[in-house]
């Protein structure tokens, strides 16, 4: 009996340590409000720029295409010559996990000085609280978070936790031969074409009857590939005023039918069943079969400057994105921000911030990107630009205007980013191929989308 | 043709076509390998474009990468770990299985429910102890973990359920003690268990992604797993690079299977027949 007592006390003991070591975690996390946060988190760091002649190395998680290159090594060895007290200790993370990675290291109290990610990525860790507001950091290192990066605004609450690298420049790239070949004129290098049009054009480039199969149309299995349409006609209302899932919006379905309409009435874009089949990755247009592609500056810098890795026989050209036709004329754009942020256990947000400033000033351009930073000189990127794509007859007036040099381009959000943003994508695109597959109506697809994506905006807002 | 004959030969069809079934993705991994990244997924499929072979994506992986670095951590990790898990399992199984001792089925019990718990599930908690300890980024992160495997203990477990108790009484009988009648009769007799049990391992170690995707931060620790996701980027992934590191990766696998596969078949066929 007393043996049984013992065991019984011993085992109550253990589990009471254990839940009381889980405790006093959420207790402190939990305690905390939102702004008292905040504003201790600014005051840490700016006891830490006092120290800052003191020797500091840096945590910095990114994905392994940007750490991984001998253009990161060499930068980050100009960057410790020039400021000899900072180092600099990347964590490199191949992108596919990357938020698992992340999410562990952030809920795990792991201490990281900056991390990266694109829109959805960033937004997601500013709604999880893993980030810092940053602009009163920004100024001790010189840098304005309301001017220096264009018409970037605040993200949550009139604080900036992202600091901007590159926004994405979307524009339609073409194939010459395509259109040489259907005795199609190409597309207009200034004006953009209207959806409508490239509905029409994509049909007469398409070819199925022959041993290789021609589609006047490329698309890629990414959200804005179907809503992105519906996008510019919103001005990238993703979002109710009430904050909930705008997505069916009369807008979003009219984009989601006007792809239908070229994918399966029209057939001029493969099927949605056969691309997943095929496991069609987005950079098989560059094997000359597709007529058209809408794509940003990354298909520059991945395919079109790469003929070693895409060899091709074939001339490649580029016109700004297609608009709806109530935009006919007009630049636009799908925007998409990458940026860094500094996480709340930061230990040197101030050395972070610093070289976030030199991550953009130097190191960006060299990824073949132009960064959002406007103390950027951008005149040589065009021209490395226009020299690769020389080949192609494509001017270094046609590179200025479409890869981030035109200043009358309008920028629509390139998709959801506030709300649940990882929830809305992934079950937009789960519900989709539904329609496109003929198992459901666009208004089923786009009101069961909304339902489970506003389930995910509550649920959120509710933690 | 005799029945027979029009049998064995209906048969050796199927079982071809089954082969074909199987050995298609590593010919599709092999071809791949020798492709540019626009030809991998071409209509109509070619398997090798003779005359525009591409053998650069060979010469990047062990020229541009650090393939021998990942290479030679795979190996560090799976071989401490199968000769560590295969000591422990086997000690774990012959407690568990044939000595038994009190509470013996209890505490297997215990056990066996942590598989109901998955694998995902414990990353944090691990990544915290881990932090704690300063295991953190070091290969006893993914060495520990694979140490201990409650499936492994389990299959050794039910090997000496059934070994005859006669021949270690007969050991006792002889003056061994426990630890040397185990050593001297029941260990070598478990050695075409342990082997099946440590080609499996194997397997499933040098394919582990997470825990070194997660517990590891250098990159002089990375294994092939991550390597080989090393090619994927925010766009897509490098495929032809990635089959060809793949098919260099898989030299090892084959080696180790084509090695021990006499005895891998022996056990499968034993333990059929006991079944």
């Amino acid at each position: 009996m007393l043996k049984k007592l013992t065991l019984i006390t011993l085992g109550c003991f253990i589990v009471i340590s254990l839940l009381s070591a889980c405790g006093k975690t959420s207790t402190t996390n939990g305690t905390a409000k939102e702004g008292n946060t905040q504003k201790s988190e600014q005051a840490n760091a700016q006891s830490n720029t006092e120290k800052s002649d003191e020797q500091v190395t840096l945590k910095i998680l990114n994905i392994s295409e940007y750490l991984d290159t001998p253009e990161f090594k060499s930068f980050v060895e100009r960057f410790e010559t020039k400021y000899p007290n900072i180092k600099i200790d990347p964590i490199s993370v191949p992108h596919e996990q990357y938020i698992s990675k992340r999410n562990i290291m952030m809920a795990s109290g792991e201490s990281v000085d900056l991390i990266w990610g694109n829109g959805v990525d960033q937004f997601d860790a500013i709604n999880k609280g893993f980030l810092m507001p940053i602009e009163d950091i920004a100024k001790q290192v010189d840098v304005d978070m309301t001017k220096d990066f264009g018409n970037f605004k605040a993200d949550k609450d009139g604080h900036y936790f992202r600091f901007p690298i590159q926004q994405n420049n979307w524009m339609l790239y073409y194939n010459k031969k395509v259109f040489d070949d259907a005795h199609v004129p190409y597309p207009d290098p200034k004006v953009p074409m209207t959806w409508d049009e490239v509905a029409d054009v994509a049909q007469k480039l398409t070819n199925t009857e022959g041993k290789t199969k021609v589609y006047g149309l490329f698309y890629n299995n990414w959200g804005m590939y179907y809503y992105g349409y519906g996008s510019q006609l919103t001005n990238g209302k993703f979002y109710t005023e009430d904050g909930m899932s705008n997505i069916n919006a009369p807008e979003f379905k009219r984009s989601l039918e006007w792809m239908n309409d070229v994918m399966n009435v029209r057939k001029a874009a493969m099927p949605i069943s056969e691309y997943i089949s095929n496991n069609t990755d987005f950079l098989s247009y560059w094997n000359g079969n597709f007529g058209m592609a809408v794509g940003a500056q990354w298909y520059a810098q991945l395919a079109a400057t790469k003929k070693d890795k895409f060899p091709r026989d074939w001339k490649a050209g580029i016109a700004p994105m297609p608009v709806p036709k109530e935009m006919a004329g007009k630049h636009m754009n799908w925007s998409s921000v990458d940026s860094l942020a500094v996480p709340k256990n930061a230990k040197h947000p101030k050395e972070a911030l610093i070289f976030a400033k030199e991550y953009v000033s130097d190191y960006t351009l060299s990824t073949g990107t132009l960064p959002m930073y406007n103390k950027v000189n951008a005149d040589k990127f065009y021209q490395d630009l226009a020299n690769q794509l020389k080949d192609d007859d494509i001017t270094l007036d046609q590179v200025k205007f479409l890869f981030g040099g035109d200043p009358n381009t309008i920028n629509v959000e390139e998709k959801p980013i506030l709300g649940a943003p990882q929830e809305y994508e992934s079950t937009f695109l789960d519900q989709i191929v539904n329609y496109y597959t003929g198992k459901a109506t666009v208004d089923q697809v786009l009101n069961d989308t909304k339902q489970k994506v506003d389930k995910a905006i509550t649920e959120q807002k509710d933690k | 043709m005799s029945q027979l004959s029009i049998r064995k030969l209906s048969t050796s069809i199927v079982f071809l076509l089954i082969g074909i079934i199987f050995i298609t993705p590593l010919l599709w991994m092999l071809s791949t390998s020798f492709k540019f990244e626009n030809q991998v997924f071409e209509q109509p499929f070619t398997f090798v474009h003779w005359g525009h072979v591409n053998f650069d994506n060979y010469r990047t992986i062990l020229m541009d990468t650090p393939f021998l670095t990942w290479f030679w951590n795979s190996i560090f990790v799976v071989c401490f770990s199968v000769i560590l898990r295969l000591i422990l399992s086997v000690f774990g199984g012959y407690a568990f299985g044939f000595l038994k001792f009190k509470y013996s089925g209890a505490i297997f019990f215990l056990f066996l429910m942590t598989l109901f718990v998955p694998y995902q599930l414990t990353l944090l908690p691990q990544f915290i102890v881990y932090r704690y300890i300063g295991l953190l980024d070091t290969r006893w992160a993914l060495i520990i973990p694979n140490m201990i495997d409650i499936l492994s203990i389990f299959m050794m477990r039910q090997f000496f359920l059934s070994f005859p108790r006669e021949l270690i009484s007969a050991a006792y009988m002889e003056g061994c003690g426990v630890f040397k009648s185990f050593v001297k009769i029941a260990l070598p007799l478990a050695k075409t268990p342990l082997v099946t049990l440590g080609l499996l391992s194997f397997f499933m170690i040098w394919d582990q992604y997470y825990q070194p995707l997660i517990f590891l931060k250098s990159k002089e620790l990375f294994t092939i797993p991550i390597g080989l996701q090393s090619f994927q980027t925010q766009f897509g992934k490098a495929y032809a690079q990635q089959m060809a590191l793949a098919c260099l990766a898989i030299v090892p696998v084959l080696a180790v299977f084509l090695t021990l596969q006499r005895h891998f078949i022996e056990s499968v066929v034993s333990s059929g027949i006991k079944g």
